[in-house]
């Protein structure tokens, strides 16, 4: 009993110190371009405001008494003006969501509503992971050090990282889509449907490439790396152009479970 | 061939007299190897003439007189041979034959260069208009259209050396800059990368462009390799790159 009772105060305390505050801006048509955002998720959704929730870390709640009456302040000018760690920015159908402090760990997750178009970019020393999930529009990130995972994307897809991995699943792939997934550093790792028509075009010019997938290559020799492999396959007889490179690291393509 | 073979042949010409004519046809319809004769001949004839006459490009005229004064100086000793008139007949249908049948090979080359220059117009007319659309996935989807493209002339290849320098968008430049690998060659194509890696602020673009430089072996690329190993607003693994790209080509 006593177990149980210390259980529920450690609970409790836990869900007082992170506490979830939610930013929401009307946005339904255009661009979302979020900057520097270190751990996020990015979800679509059928909506037309753009809803960010940040489950705040209890350190990140600490007030700093020498900064009272200041506001901070990074590079770009940017304040917090959210009240969740973010700024938020509208003009000529671009919403710019940038985070104010570098060292903030604070997870966000952000909705976006499915006719809006997503870039994200990351170049700070902090970049954690980068989750995308559900999204119909247009998506690219661009990376130093996020690995990046997905999940249901149906759009067009460029992503890459330098010195992080790519991990994800497509529900299905259209043939007027294009995906490009890059990494220096990392692996890519990508499952599809087996039904998929696909033109894959892979580099991997100091890693390997592994496969369940029966894709067929074309008749004439292909110039391969002197150590790695580079190759063009199609699935199902072709279609969507998927790229993807892993210059250090190695390709992984499956069939979807 | 018999002297009957060449009135035959004359036959078909219609260059007999009236008489020689008569006395032709008499004998055609009392010997069945004359007969068959005459019809070969005529198949032989009907499938000359069925051939199209195509007119022969202007350049074969230049070389066919540069030939003929070639021929002209070595000047061959003169010598005179009498052939009899009926090879005389067979070498004009040998002639005729060989000249129609290298006019369909022009004609067929000339259709297969026009099928090529065809498609490569298409293959540009679809990059502008996927670019047309504003669009990130636009122009990679341009990019991808340059690769399936059975021959990249020097448009194609500014268009991509153009995105590669220009574009906004950090995932386009990194889809130019391997399709150049793939359909790009020579100086023009090493001189555009050195060109990108002095403006590119990215470092995955930077890393690629470096590899790239290495695997074409662009020795002057060495100077802008210093450059970036001296650089402190460049990345380290950025500066190890080119550093390892130096020590490889050195």
């Amino acid at each position: 009993m006593k177990q149980l009772i210390l259980t529920a105060v450690v609970a409790l305390l836990c869900l007082s110190a992170n506490a979830q505050t939610t930013y929401k801006s009307s946005f339904s048509n255009g661009k979302l371009h979020i900057v520097n955002v270190n751990s996020v998720t990015i979800k679509g959704y059928s909506g037309s405001e753009v809803i960010i929730s940040a489950n705040i870390e209890a350190s990140e709640k600490e007030v700093n008494e020498r900064a009272k009456g200041l506001r901070e302040i990074n590079a770009s000018g940017s304040t917090d003006n959210t009240n969740i760690g973010l700024s938020a920015t509208k003009s000529n159908n671009e919403l710019v969501i940038e985070q104010i402090s570098a060292n903030n760990d604070t997870r966000y997750t952000i909705q976006v509503p499915n006719s809006v178009n997503i870039y994200m970019e990351h170049s700070k020393l902090n970049g954690k992971k980068i989750m995308l999930m559900n999204i119909s529009s247009e998506i690219e990130v661009d990376a130093n050090y996020n690995n990046i995972e997905f999940e249901n994307l149906s759009g067009s897809v460029a992503l890459n990282t330098v010195y992080g991995s790519i991990d994800g699943t497509f529900e299905s792939i259209s043939k007027d889509k294009s995906i490009s997934l890059y990494s220096v550093y990392g692996h890519v790792d990508v499952a599809v449907p087996a039904s998929a028509k696909v033109d894959f075009r892979v580099k991997a010019p100091f890693g390997k490439m592994f496969t369940d997938l029966e894709l067929e290559m074309p008749k004439e020799d292909q110039t391969d790396y002197l150590e790695g492999v580079k190759m063009t396959g199609s699935l199902n007889g072709g279609g969507a152009n998927v790229s993807i490179k892993a210059s250090y690291d190695n390709i992984y393509i499956r069939k979807k479970k | 061939m018999n002297k009957s073979n060449n009135q035959l042949i004359d036959f078909i010409n219609e260059a007999l007299s009236k008489e020689e004519t008569a006395q032709l046809e008499q004998a055609i319809q009392q010997d069945a190897d004359l007969s068959k004769d005459l019809n070969a001949l005529r198949d032989i004839k009907a499938q000359v003439e069925a051939l199209s006459y195509i007119e022969p490009p202007a350049q074969m005229d230049a070389d066919f007189y540069k030939m003929l004064n070639e021929q002209h100086v070595a000047k061959p000793p003169k010598t005179t041979v009498m052939y009899p008139r009926w090879m005389k007949v067979a070498a004009v249908v040998a002639l005729l034959a060989m000249g129609v049948i290298i006019g369909l090979q022009l004609n067929h080359r000339s259709s297969q260069m026009n099928a090529l220059q065809a498609s490569v117009m298409e293959t540009k007319a679809e990059m502008a208009s996927l670019m047309a659309k504003g669009s990130t996935s636009g122009r990679i989807a341009a990019v991808n259209v340059s690769l399936n493209a059975p021959k990249a002339d020097e448009e194609m290849i500014d268009i991509l050396i153009n995105l590669l320098q220009n574009d906004q968008s950090t995932n386009v430049r990194l889809n130019a800059m391997e399709a150049l690998q793939e359909i790009g060659k020579g100086e023009k194509i090493k001189q555009a990368f050195i060109q990108a890696l002095k403006t590119e602020n990215k470092a995955i673009v930077q890393i690629g462009l470096i590899h790239a430089l290495v695997n074409l072996e662009a020795k002057n690329a060495l100077p802008l390799f210093e450059k970036i190993i001296e650089d402190e607003n460049h990345l380290d693994r950025v500066k190890d790159e080119a550093r390892l790209g130096r020590i490889k080509m050195l």
